[in-house]
């Protein structure tokens, strides 16, 4: 007896013409091995149904990244899904992820001090901020709040906030610190566990606590590639103990 | 909008050296990719090394992209060879005539226990099923890709994925029902006759 085995694939999935089906239904009528067959078929079909997709593992797509870096002579920034697998990997370690969504605008290079100088949102005030211009002039500037102690919904605030406040351009009145040592200082600790590049367009760089550990918070904007506006902003919060990552954020503009 | 790109248009600036442009694709085709591996292989650790392959080898050639086939279709081929590649490699095809010592790791799904069983088990029975079947059965019914583009992918006739569908559908519920498929060098269709057409 020939069996119409091509045609029963589509049986099971519904795929076949009236004609083809009527065909494959007087077979079966006739045939008990591809009776039997097409039950086995529809229960493979069910079972493969429940095989769930997987998340990529963290850390799988960096020696691809490291590719596109290397050929992309000159280019600064890393994709942004790298730095996510990072910072996901390591933060789900430490059982301390707080992924907050947030929001900015695109900020272009004259927006950006103007966002430095803003204050925080959820958080305590940002201090004065003598010596910015210089800070601002080498990308390192960092900005003190020894009493600020952000929660995942403050890294929303302080988005939010320098979101809104990108228009201001007069520096709070305080006491403001900026310590250009510590300040590298601190962007070394945002780079040093692999994720981030020295690259990166740093818009805000924060002296903090977060959940009551002391940390760094970065601000930044990711460009899909040079000379190309930015799309994404992601805030990074690191510990200032260890540089271990406390919480991001990601969100495309 | 770069997110918005079509995939041709994104190879094009790639092979153009903004490389930057590869990472996009990346992005998008990380998960299908990863997935596909890992259930051709059954194990993390090849899925990730097939996964970091594939895309490796697709930078490498993307200038070999002529764009007659979808971008999709072609990275899913460039990923088939690489795990047929790595099952060579490392001795593990025919995976019938694997012994037991070597089980697919348990997805992470710890809340979702009955599930993950369940799941570990169709992996188990899947990886009893000779490679070629198995393919077909991860490109159409786990990625729901049509007949068409499996065929496209797996460089065969329609009517050649149509059968060794059914063919490798009944292989897996035999070996979900704990029939040992180890005799059996290759699975049972209803018709040897159609076998050879």
């Amino acid at each position: 007896m020939t069996h119409p085995e091509e045609l029963l694939a589509g049986y099971v999935d519904g795929a076949l013409t009236e004609e083809e089906r009527a065909e494959v239904d007087a077979h079966l009528a006739t045939c008990r091995t591809c009776r039997e067959e097409m039950e086995l078929s529809t229960l493979a079909v069910a079972a493969l149904a429940e095989l769930p997709e997987q998340p990529v593992p963290l850390g799988v797509m960096n020696p691809v990244a490291a590719e596109i870096r290397r050929r992309s002579a000159g280019a600064a920034a890393a994709p942004w899904w790298g730095r996510l697998q990072w910072a996901a990997g390591l933060a789900a370690a430490t059982a301390l992820v707080a992924v907050v969504a947030v929001a900015l605008p695109r900020l272009g290079e004259e927006e950006r001090g103007a966002a430095l100088r803003s204050e925080a949102g959820g958080a305590t005030p940002t201090e004065s901020v003598p010596g910015a211009d210089a800070a601002l002039a080498r990308g390192v500037f960092l900005e003190i709040q020894p009493d600020a102690d952000y929660s995942a919904e403050d890294l929303e605030a302080l988005a939010n906030g320098a979101a809104q406040r990108t228009g201001l351009s007069a520096v709070a009145p305080g006491a403001a610190t900026v310590a250009d040592a510590e300040a590298d200082a601190a962007k070394a600790c945002l780079v040093e566990p692999g994720g981030l590049t020295e690259g990166d367009r740093l818009v805000r760089l924060i002296r903090a606590r977060f959940d009551g550990k002391p940390a760094y918070l970065g601000v930044y904007l990711e460009s899909p590639g040079a000379d190309r506006p930015p799309n994404r902003v992601v805030i990074w919060v690191v510990a200032t103990k260890d540089c271990r990552i406390l919480s991001f954020s990601s969100k495309p503009l | 909008m770069p997110d918005g790109e079509r995939d041709e248009d994104l190879v094009r600036r790639a092979v153009s050296g903004e490389h930057s442009a590869f990472g996009i694709l990346v992005e998008r085709h990380e998960r299908r990719v990863y997935n596909l591996a890992l259930r051709m292989t059954g194990h993390e650790e090849d899925a990730r090394d097939a996964t970091q392959e594939a895309f490796l080898t697709a930078l490498r050639k993307l200038s070999s992209f002529r764009g007659e086939a979808a971008f999709t279709t072609w990275m899913h081929r460039v990923t088939v060879n690489t795990c047929y590649d790595l099952l060579r490699k490392r001795r593990r095809a025919p995976l019938l005539e694997r012994s037991e010592e070597h089980e697919p790791e348990p997805p992470a799904a710890p809340d979702h226990a009955d599930a993950t069983d369940l799941s570990i088990d169709v992996q188990r029975a899947l990886l009893r099923v000779p490679p070629d079947y198995r393919i077909v059965m991860i490109l159409h019914d786990v990625q729901d890709l049509p007949y068409e583009e499996v065929a496209a992918i797996v460089g065969v006739p329609v009517g050649t994925v149509k059968s060794r569908l059914h063919r490798g559908r009944v292989a897996l519920a035999r070996a979900l029902r704990g029939r040992s498929e180890r005799e059996r060098p290759e699975p049972p269709g209803p018709s040897d006759q159609a076998r050879s057409r």
